[in-house]
């Protein structure tokens, strides 16, 4: 059961954001993205900050100074000339190897992804009216049975988004759910068992408002409008973060949500530490409930996630990875999965990544080996 | 065992040496916030009969650093660098916790007052400024603002007479 959740979210692609750029002094993901929860497109002023804080600049041409490397960040090696649409192109590629070194298990393999094309029209001071599609390729998970209708081919969101004032929004459309760190790593426990992950994004209405120390999210959602009726997730969250000491911030999030066979109620509580010069700390802790309707399974599970992103010079980032999970509270065995990474923006649109991780079972009535993996990751975005 | 006793005797030995710098809160809009951080100040602050006072102390606005290459150099067109190169404050005398001096900034001087603490030879002075005052025009970047209030913290070391 643990492999095929593994690969379940091996084989997916998420809308990436990196909540641990809290450490370059943004605590919020409204700076840099159009989608006020992070992820997504990136707007005018998080390409700048890619290019000029993020990347290293290895590969600029010395003669350039920085304001021509933000002037270069645009779609078209350019600032636009026009205010009101932009584009992206998104791949994402890795090659995950599975128990590397054994003779008999090793598994090796290349897996595009994510290809996406991006379109975002936009109007108003600020970007008052937005709208966003992000339409791309997601394989299909490989358990996925033939014949099914699914494709491989489809909306990663569709939304339009509002902002009544410069700190009130209102956005409808499919997005992602507001829960939680968003962290890149689309495995991580802390989204896996909210089901906050890399295909969860679902219809509703998403209200933002940000105030002078704090950010509050609410949404309501009816499941993904292209799944089957009975198996959308309907519900609604809540989260709330406040800025503390200046840099940092703590937050806490609540999501209810059901189908016609499930019930979930999930509950966290989170921090992100600015350490300065780009570093930072993570942390998440939770649970969720989960309920059958046919009162099969009433389990909570818990769930902890605690990174840190070192970065020594510009580009480069070292992590440090530990997750914990126990499927069920009332239960003594749980699973921690840790590891090393480094990630590396060679330019502003190329990053490079590596990623360890060890996953150990603690079970008191069986032993498990520890499953070593490590993935190799390119991301290029133009 | 005497080594041991020797090494923490050494390191216990060594002054804890504060660094002098001045640090530039700055408050982002919609969020988020950067530090200016200057380590070349210049000027004596002095401490007599419990009153500090200093005649003159500059920093040069180009030794400020915000953490991206880019926001310097926006930050010190923003203060105007070119034709005004040094912020200094100036007839600075503080007691019991509080103090008064004149700021300069962007060739506009004003009055401000701080507060302040005494850490041994250190002191950690803050004030809030607007940047309005200074005559410094909104400052905004790619939808990215930055508040008119500023808060500065100024740690440097004092001579007592």
């Amino acid at each position: 059961m643990k492999y095929i959740l593994l690969l379940l979210t091996l084989f997916s692609v998420n809308a990436y954001s990196y909540s641990n750029f809290i450490g370059h002094g943004y605590t919020s993901c409204l700076n840099c993205h159009f989608n006020p929860f992070g992820g997504g497109p990136l707007n005018d002023y998080g390409r700048v900050v890619s290019a000029t804080a993020i990347s290293s600049t290895a590969l600029t041409p010395k003669s350039w100074d920085e304001e021509k490397v933000a002037y270069m960040s645009g779609f078209l090696f350019r600032k636009p000339k026009q205010e009101w649409l932009r584009t992206q192109v998104n791949y994402r590629g890795f090659r995950v190897v599975r128990n590397p070194g054994s003779s008999e298990n090793e598994e090796a393999k290349w897996i595009n992804m994510q290809l996406d094309g991006r379109v975002i029209l936009k109007f108003g001071e600020n970007d008052k009216f937005i709208s966003v599609l992000n339409y791309g390729y997601a394989p299909l998970p490989s358990e996925t049975p033939k014949g099914t209708k699914s494709s491989e081919w489809r909306s990663r969101e569709h939304y339009v988004g509002y902002r009544f004032t410069p700190k009130f929004g209102l956005y409808a459309g499919l997005m992602d759910k507001v829960f939680g760190i968003k962290v890149i790593e689309h495995i991580a426990f802390s989204r896996v068992s909210p089901q906050v992950t890399q295909n969860d994004q679902v219809h509703g209405v998403t209200a933002h408002y940000i105030g002078q120390d704090w950010e509050l999210g609410a949404q309501g959602f009816v499941g993904n409008l292209s799944q089957d009726a009975d198996l959308r997730m309907k519900g609604g969250s809540v989260m709330l973060e406040k800025t503390v000491f200046g840099i940092h911030r703590i937050g806490a999030s609540v999501m209810s949500s059901q189908n016609e066979y499930l019930k979930l109620l999930s509950y966290s509580a989170h921090t992100r530490l600015n350490l300065k010069e780009g570093s930072s700390i993570l942390a998440e802790l939770g649970q969720t409930n989960k309920k059958t309707e046919n009162g099969s399974d009433d389990t909570t599970a818990r769930f902890g996630l605690l990174q840190t992103y070192l970065r020594p010079w510009r580009g480069l980032y070292f992590l440090a990875n530990i997750e914990y999970f126990n499927r069920d509270i009332k239960q003594d065995d749980y699973t921690l999965r840790w590891g090393p990474g480094v990630q590396y923006f060679l330019s502003q649109r190329i990053e490079l990544r590596a990623d360890v991780y060890d996953t150990r079972s603690f079970a008191t009535k069986s032993s498990t080996r520890d499953s070593w993996m490590y993935l190799l990751q390119t991301h290029l975005w133009f | 065992m005497k080594f041991i006793m020797m090494v923490i005797l050494l390191l216990s030995s060594i002054p804890s040496f504060a660094e002098e710098k001045i640090t530039l809160f700055v408050t982002l809009s919609p969020a988020g916030s950067f530090q200016a951080v200057s380590k070349k100040a210049k000027g004596n602050v002095i401490k007599e009969n419990g009153v500090f006072t200093a005649d003159k102390i500059s920093v040069s606005i180009e030794s400020f650093k915000t953490g991206i290459d880019l926001r310097d150099e926006h930050f010190w067109k923003h203060m105007q660098s070119s034709t005004n190169p040094k912020a200094t404050l100036s007839n600075l005398k503080a007691s019991g916790g509080k103090g008064t001096a004149q700021l300069e900034v962007n060739g506009k001087k004003n009055p401000v007052t701080i507060v302040y603490v005494e850490k041994g030879s250190e002191i950690l002075a803050k004030l809030i400024v607007k940047a309005s005052d200074f005559s410094l025009p909104k400052a905004e970047y790619l939808g990215v603002g930055v508040d008119n209030l500023v808060a500065i913290e100024v740690a440097l070391q004092f001579k007592a007479r």
